[in-house]
């Protein structure tokens, strides 16, 4: 009989754990006495992070990776909150400088260092307003040229793009571009909606479900953003939703949680620009939280509305590729 | 036969769950700190030891999570008008065995 040894070169290792394992190892546990795997990920996953300071939902998120992200505003928990908070990778940290006033349900594009917040609620009233953050502090920029609240932005400070929302009340299907300074309205959405998952940029962004007029209708569409013209994409595998988590680039965007009818799911998937597939579930099921990150690489949710109220919970996600460890079984 | 178990544990932040964990089960988090995870499990089991969590049983943990829900939804009830317009009321959740 062949043996390991004879194929591989080695002898299958005893080790107390995993450390110093490389992918594609095969070792004995000799702490449960079970063969064991090295291998990596396959689809992504979630993990609990660190909390954010006081609980809210409708909240801005922005970020490119788990470990460098921003969050600010938010509905804490009835009126709208004016602080921002950064993440290391672990814990929240409390910016000395605040919104300049109450906000929530707002647009919001970039990474934890320049990021941009158009539209919402802003000091209870819908807002056209648009601000710039620089790492430090809030800036008032030029308004977008129609108040709404609840619609769908991503995208960088020099190119965004924010679509649908709640223009009071109802659903929007507006969608203007942003270039570094001013807002310029574009070719319209084919449906209005609002609280719809958004990532992407100008010229390549995307939209997945959300609210389609009326509250008990919502969407499994994709729609892609593209040259300025938005054209169907695929649907979603999983549940038809609004109120998701969502971010990344077209080619690497995802989703997760969110409310599909009366019920909120934790259902979470990954776009690749053609198709979606199903990740791990995430670990709590939210509405209209922050969110922030690549789906190639890693970004999060963070707050939103709970069964139970408003979450404090940070919910971090990471691309396939992980390394893990399975256990070997005969079956 | 039950395919879930639940347990009360308070969400700390990092760690609490883990990437490695996660991807091998599913856990889902109700209302009151109650969470569920599969029965007769390993990393179930070892995860519910890291957590000091408490063991319920089904009935004990669809209480706790019902008394959360209903204090949610009398608060919902109370809001006015055009906070109930951007808000959903707390559904009910009915537990699975």
């Amino acid at each position: 009989m062949t043996t390991y040894k004879e194929v591989i070169g080695t002898a299958v290792q005893s080790l107390a754990n995993s450390t110093g394992t490389q992918e594609g190892q095969i070792w004995y546990d000799t702490a449960n006495n079970v063969f064991k795997l090295q291998t990596v990920s396959t689809t992504g996953s979630w993990a609990s992070g660190g909390v954010i300071p006081s609980a809210k939902r409708f909240n801005g998120g922005a970020g490119d990776n788990v470990n460098a992200m921003l969050e600010w505003g938010g509905d804490n928990p009835s009126s709208g909150s004016t602080i921002t908070n950064t993440y290391d990778g672990t814990s929240w940290t409390t910016t000395p400088n605040s919104y300049s006033a109450p906000t929530k349900g707002m647009g919001f594009a970039g990474i934890q260092t320049a990021a941009l917040s158009f539209g919402g609620d802003y000091n209870n009233s819908r807002s056209a307003k648009t601000f710039l953050w620089n790492g430090s502090t809030w800036a008032a920029q030029n308004d977008l040229n129609t108040a709404r609240d609840q619609g769908s932005g991503a995208g960088t400070t020099s190119a965004a793009f924010y679509a649908g929302g709640n223009p009071g009340p109802g659903y929007g299907n507006n969608t203007e571009t942003w270039d570094g300074s001013c807002w310029t309205n574009s070719s319209n959405i084919p449906y209005s909606v609002r609280e719809a998952g958004s990532g992407g940029t100008v010229p390549a962004g995307w939209l997945m479900g959300g609210l389609t007029g009326n509250p008990t209708s919502y969407g499994s569409q994709t729609t892609e953003f593209s040259s300025g013209t938005w054209t169907s994409g695929n649907n979603v595998s999983g549940p038809a939703r609004w109120g998701q988590a969502a971010a990344g680039p077209q080619t690497a965007g995802w989703i997760g949680t969110g409310n599909s009818g009366t019920t909120r799911v934790n259902n979470s998937e990954s776009y690749d620009g053609t198709s979606w597939s199903s990740n791990a579930a995430t670990n709590t099921a939210v509405i209209d939280p922050g969110s922030a990150g690549n789906g190639g690489v890693s970004g999060g949710y963070f707050g939103g509305e709970a069964s139970g109220g408003n979450s404090n919970v940070t919910e971090e996600y990471s691309a396939a590729g992980l390394p893990t460890t399975v256990t070997l079984t005969t079956s | 036969m039950a395919n879930n178990q639940y347990v009360v544990a308070e969400n700390w932040g990092k760690g609490f769950i883990e990437h490695n964990e996660s991807s091998k089960i599913n856990f889902t988090g109700h209302p009151g700190n109650v969470w569920q995870v599969p029965v007769q499990n390993a990393t179930a089991n070892i995860w519910i030891s890291k957590v000091l969590g408490q063991l319920k049983t089904k009935n004990e943990a669809q209480a706790i999570v019902d008394a959360e829900i209903t204090a949610a939804q009398t608060a919902w009830d109370a809001l006015s008008d055009s906070d109930k317009e951007i808000s959903t009321r707390p559904e009910n959740i009915t537990l699975e065995e």
